[in-house]
């Protein structure tokens, strides 16, 4: 006789990590994409890591792969694909973060969340990011969620 | 089976990206005026046909304002007669007392003392960023000022004082601004210290030809 199939549970855990990345990072990217990028330009200034001339052309791009990534992620659209580039940015996120900290460079505001956001320290963003990549790299390692437009495109409704 | 994977893959990419697309579009429509030195006589320097306006978004209590300040003198010096420079507040909310200071400066503008003020507030924004006794500290930069006392300190809470600052803040919202210091060099944004002394020179200069 034919063993019926386990009974899959649903990943809530899974999903509650991508909407939380996902949403964190459209905040984070509208945030900045939705002014003029000047200001971001200025706030990248204080990590005093950038050459003069890449400034405005970081701040023209990286909102935009912030705010397309998270929405990519939130509706669940190439899940291992967008974890995998959100990890990318993370990691280079707190090492930034982390340079800053060594340099002994007095940031009041890392500048990471626009106009929006919260405004952490480089101490207190290096914490919160840390727990962003955990919950990235979980994301990463098991995309098959339901919920996602990943689960429609292969399936329908 | 797979044409129809693929068509749906197409569609999601394309849809999730155009509504992030439209609501970056729609946030960054202009809702601003065009920028004139709103007859704020008492907050401006240079001549008033100046071809090129200079406008500052600035908060008292923010150190990198304070930075900016020999730089953007400098710019006023190198080309004096040439360009009007109009001062507008916008505290931050993260600095608690900078809507104070914004308060005392628009005071001290009243009595024709604008400048006195800001320069005392930028000169000593340490020791007033941490005083025990705020109204105390600026009512002796008020008398080193030269301002009459008494006018001084009831033009403090005066609702027009108030309105006077809330429509700086209004018009810098308006114009997008987000930190400071905003400087407008004609229409064109520079934010920070930094990119005041880099590329305030040259936007003049283009501006003046």
């Amino acid at each position: 006789m034919k063993k019926p199939a386990p009974v899959q549970r649903t990943d809530w855990g899974g999903i509650g990590a991508r909407a939380f990345v996902g949403f964190l990072f459209i905040v984070s990217g509208y945030s900045k994409a939705a002014y003029p990028p000047e200001a971001f330009a200025a706030s990248l200034e204080g990590y005093r890591l950038f050459p003069d001339a890449w400034l405005m052309p970081i701040a023209m791009v990286v909102p935009w792969v912030e705010l397309l990534s998270g929405a990519y992620l939130l509706a669940g659209f190439n899940i291992r694909r967008v974890a995998g580039v959100l990890l990318g940015l993370l990691s280079v996120f707190e090492l930034t973060l982390m340079s800053v900290i060594a340099r002994n460079i007095d940031l009041a505001n890392c500048g990471c969340y626009g106009a929006y956001g919260p405004h952490f320290t480089p101490r207190q963003a290096t914490v919160f990011d840390l727990a962003l990549i955990v919950m990235a790299f979980y994301v990463y390692l098991y995309p098959r969620q339901p919920f996602s437009l990943d689960a429609w495109i292969e399936k329908g409704i | 089976m797979l044409a129809t994977q693929k068509a749906r893959r197409l569609l999601s990419g394309f849809l999730v990206a155009a509504l992030c697309v439209s609501a970056v579009a729609w946030s960054r429509r202009s809702r601003a005026e065009a920028m004139t030195d709103s007859g704020l006589q008492s907050r401006a320097k240079g001549p008033a046909g100046a071809k090129v306006l200079l406008t500052e978004f600035s908060d008292f209590q923010c150190p990198s304002c304070r930075y900016a300040r020999p730089i953007v003198e400098e710019l006023l010096k190198q080309y004096d007669g040439k360009v009007r420079f109009v001062f507008r507040h916008y505290p931050l909310n993260q600095h608690s007392r900078a809507r104070d200071a914004a308060l005392a400066a628009e005071c001290a503008a009243r009595q024709g003392k604008f400048w006195a003020m800001h320069d005392l507030l930028f000169d000593k924004q340490d020791e007033w960023t941490n005083a025990p006794d705020l109204g105390a500290q600026f009512a002796g930069y008020a008398q080193t000022a030269g301002l009459d006392a008494g006018s001084f300190a009831a033009c403090i809470s005066r609702p027009d004082t108030m309105s006077a600052v809330d429509r700086d803040v209004r018009e810098g919202d308006a114009w997008q601004v987000t930190s400071t210091p905003t400087l407008f060099v004609g229409h064109r944004r520079l934010a920070g210290a930094r990119q005041i002394q880099l590329y305030g020179p040259g936007l003049i200069e283009t501006l003046l030809k």
